[in-house]
């Protein structure tokens, strides 16, 4: 009897919690947010926030409900759009957090702050910026993908494994952007016509991003950042023995890269590459079996490497961007006084001499002679 | 033969009342209190406990295993150990209480923040309410059966190898912190509750073991406690985790499974386990202490007795900063008496030999 009376009241007691029904619920699948460019910005908000919720009512014809308002702050905006809709906005099952890029361009560090406060938002969220307008990526209708915010994510998710883009996520976002020796930096994308295109890699300096990074370097620069395996370079090359031909590119892939940099001074740092991968097509007459074709095709590639990869740096030095982590191996190499002391990222490296040298190995060529 | 407590499970019962809530927030603590790789810090914390420790066992050894009690009151007035005691009945609800509601909170917050705090405070207490109510023994028991429930959670740490850099890490040694007492000392809390031991005596087995039990014990927790905060200091970046309130909270917000996204609800669930074994040992040692001088009321009421008190008293405290600084206040306390008691029960020890001693001359 008496434990009876007590499970009576336990369960009497769970009942207070508030029942939440899953027909009821708006599960935020992306959130976009832009600058409100607007004269009124300042007293209407500088926010624009748009939210894409996948639709489970039966009769509705679209697949997803679109939201977009103007708010001082993201929660505020949230508020405002909950009257809007008839459930219950939460984000439990947000995936993806797109930036347009005039909000990108002054920082967005203030709207990133409740993504990281709200408990329920997960760390596997992905950050990335929209070349344009977040608003309309989200509006815009794709009839091939219904599903927007299923579609971005997949993108990216695919587009990081061949390095033409990267996949940043909250978690990830935020410890380049607290650490010393790092920037961040994200994927971007920008819309075609009915469709959502991978639009290169975007550098940070803190939260603001300086700096877009072109899809077909994108794999150097990826390089550059870390040891990773896959991903392709195609280019047009030139080989002493072709014949004069107009039209001659190589495509080089599933690449492994490994980096090593040496730090000489923290103004004299050499970074070294070690490409190995295969030659997947190739539009010459050369026979790619001779030793000497394949040394010289090394040559031409460990030069365009080269080339590329220090013209990127160049430009990260003159937009005052570390997102390779250069600055990391600085800081490892020296005495914590002396990094405290020297100002580095604004000092020292925009003005640092910083040499690529890549090894290429040439590890197979297809099945063709 | 009597029924008592195999070494393993003195073991283990030390490991779950030291590790706990804290564990969320550790690797903050340990950057904040020690700056880079403060885990390092972790090292010299624990060995100062472990001379704690040493007295305590050296209290075992010395009085050949008699209670606690019974070395106080063979050599101390009733009216100077009777406050004491009824201070120890106090501090160690108070700190199963309020260790109990940070808990609630905590859940609360991050999981059901619908859901008032009292009412699961309430089921937690009648969990732990029958949970004391087993008897000692088979508190050991259910605590060895809660340890393998909630050990695995530590290897979740794996499926972050992927994300930990040695670089992050940084060369430096306890830099870019300003050592402050009121830090270190809140990381050195993380592994009070080793001092329940004291009142294990009359129910461990009479062998040397139980040292070692002890010690090895609190060597695990200093080992997990060690292997979150190094994991942690890879995973972060220095800025980000003195920026994160619970960053391995954080850490088990990261990981996906194949199967399970969002592992850490589940994680926070069973860690339910080790706060319930936390919470219901001090109970059992406010209990044990009651007992001495409230001999006529049965044990059972005793205990419920003092779990009402101390459900009231934990009413005062809405907010987890109230109950925070509160529990500092309290685990201040216990900390001083951790360290002091063993070493007045060494005296007394002392002081009596001396006497037995001079006794055995004269006659």
């Amino acid at each position: 009897m008496r434990s009876l009376m007590i499970l009576l009241f336990v369960i009497l007691c769970s009942g207070c919690a508030e029942p939440q029904t899953v027909e009821d619920l708006g599960f935020i699948h992306s959130v976009g947010y832009d600058l409100n460019e607007a004269e009124d910005a300042v007293e209407e908000g500088v926010l624009v926030m748009t939210v894409a919720i996948p639709q489970i009512t039966p009769t509705a014809e679209v697949d997803r409900e679109v939201l977009t308002t103007i708010a001082h702050t993201s929660k505020q905006a949230r508020a405002k759009m909950a009257r809007k809709t008839d459930r219950i906005l939460v984000s439990g099952q947000l995936r993806t957090a797109l930036f347009g890029m005039n909000l990108a361009e002054i920082g967005f560090f203030d709207t990133i702050d409740t993504l990281k406060r709200d408990y329920t938002i997960g760390l596997n969220l992905k950050i990335i910026v929209v070349n344009g307008n977040s608003k309309e990526l989200l509006l815009e209708d794709y009839p091939e993908h219904p599903r927007t915010s299923r579609y971005i994510f997949e993108l990216i998710d695919k587009e990081a494994k061949s390095h033409v883009a990267v996949d940043t996520s909250l978690h990830q976002f935020m410890r380049d952007y607290y650490d010393d020796g790092i920037d961040p930096m994200v994927p971007v994308v920008k819309v075609g016509i009915n469709e959502i295109i991978v639009d290169g890699i975007g550098l940070f300096d803190g939260d603001r991003m300086v700096m877009k990074v072109n899809p077909t370097d994108a794999r150097t620069l990826t390089m550059l950042h870390g040891d990773y395996i896959g991903g392709d370079i195609t280019k047009e090359i030139k080989l002493k023995e072709e014949e004069k031909r107009s039209y001659l590119y190589l495509t080089f892939s599933t690449i492994e890269s490994k980096l090593k940099v040496k730090v000489k001074s923290p103004d004299k740092i050499d970074i070294h590459l070690d490409v190995k991968g295969s030659i997947d097509e190739y539009t010459g007459h050369l026979e790619l079996s001779e030793d000497e074709v394949q040394k010289e095709i090394e040559k031409k590639l460990e030069q365009h490497i080269e080339s590329v990869g220090e013209s990127l740096i160049q430009e990260m030095q003159q937009n005052n961007t570390d997102s390779l982590g250069i600055g990391k191996f600085v800081r490892n190499s020296s005495k914590y006084k002396e990094w405290q002391e020297m100002n580095w990222k604004e000092e020292i490296y925009p003005l640092a001499k910083i040499n690529v040298n890549a090894n290429v190995k040439l590890k197979g060529f297809g099945g063709v002679k | 033969m009597k029924e008592k407590l195999h070494y393993t499970q003195i073991a283990v019962i030390v490991y779950m009342i030291q590790s706990g809530v804290i564990l969320f927030a550790l690797p903050r603590l340990v950057a904040e209190a020690f700056g880079t790789n403060g885990w390092l810090g972790l090292v010299l914390t624990s060995g100062i406990v472990l001379v704690n420790i040493f007295l305590i066992v050296l209290v075992y050894n010395k009085g050949n295993g008699q209670s606690i009690f019974s070395i106080l009151e063979a050599s101390l007035p009733k009216w100077i150990y009777l406050p004491f005691y009824f201070l120890m009945v106090v501090n160690f609800s108070f700190i199963a209480v309020l260790i109990g509601k940070n808990y609630v909170l905590l859940i609360q917050t991050t999981i059901f923040p619908t859901v008032g705090a009292n009412p699961f405070l309430i089921h937690f207490l009648i969990t732990a309410l029958f949970f004391v109510s087993k008897g000692i023994y088979n508190m050991g028991k259910i605590t060895l059966v809660f340890f393998f429930l909630t050990i695995w959670t530590t290897f979740l740490l794996l499926l972050l190898l992927p994300e930990f850099s040695f670089q992050r890490m940084t060369p430096f040694i306890f830099q870019g912190a300003s050592l402050s007492f009121e830090k270190s000392f809140e990381v050195y809390t993380a592994f009070v509750g080793f001092e329940i031991v004291l009142f294990l005596f009359p129910y461990v087995q009479n062998d040397r073991k139980f040292s070692k039990a002890v010690i090895f014990g609190h060597l695990f927790t200093t080992f997990i406690y060690l292997a979150f905060c190094f994991v942690a200091m890879g995973f972060y970046s220095f800025g980000q985790i003195k920026n994160i309130l619970y960053p391995t909270q954080n850490l088990l917000k990261f990981m996906e499974t194949p199967l399970i996204e969002r592992i850490e609800n589940i994680v926070f669930i069973v860690f339910f386990l080790k706060i319930i074994v936390t919470v219901a040992f001090y109970y059992w040692a406010s209990v044990e202490t009651a007992k001495r001088v409230l001999t006529k009321i049965k044990e059972k009421w005793l205990l419920l007795m003092i779990i009402v008190a101390s459900f009231i008293f934990s009413f005062f405290f809405e907010i987890q900063r109230e109950i925070n600084e509160v529990l500092n206040i309290i685990v201040l306390g216990q900390v001083i008496f951790s360290f002091s008691f063993p070493v007045l029960l060494l005296l007394l020890l002392w002081i009596k030999n001396m006497k037995k001693k001079r006794g055995n001359k004269v006659a």
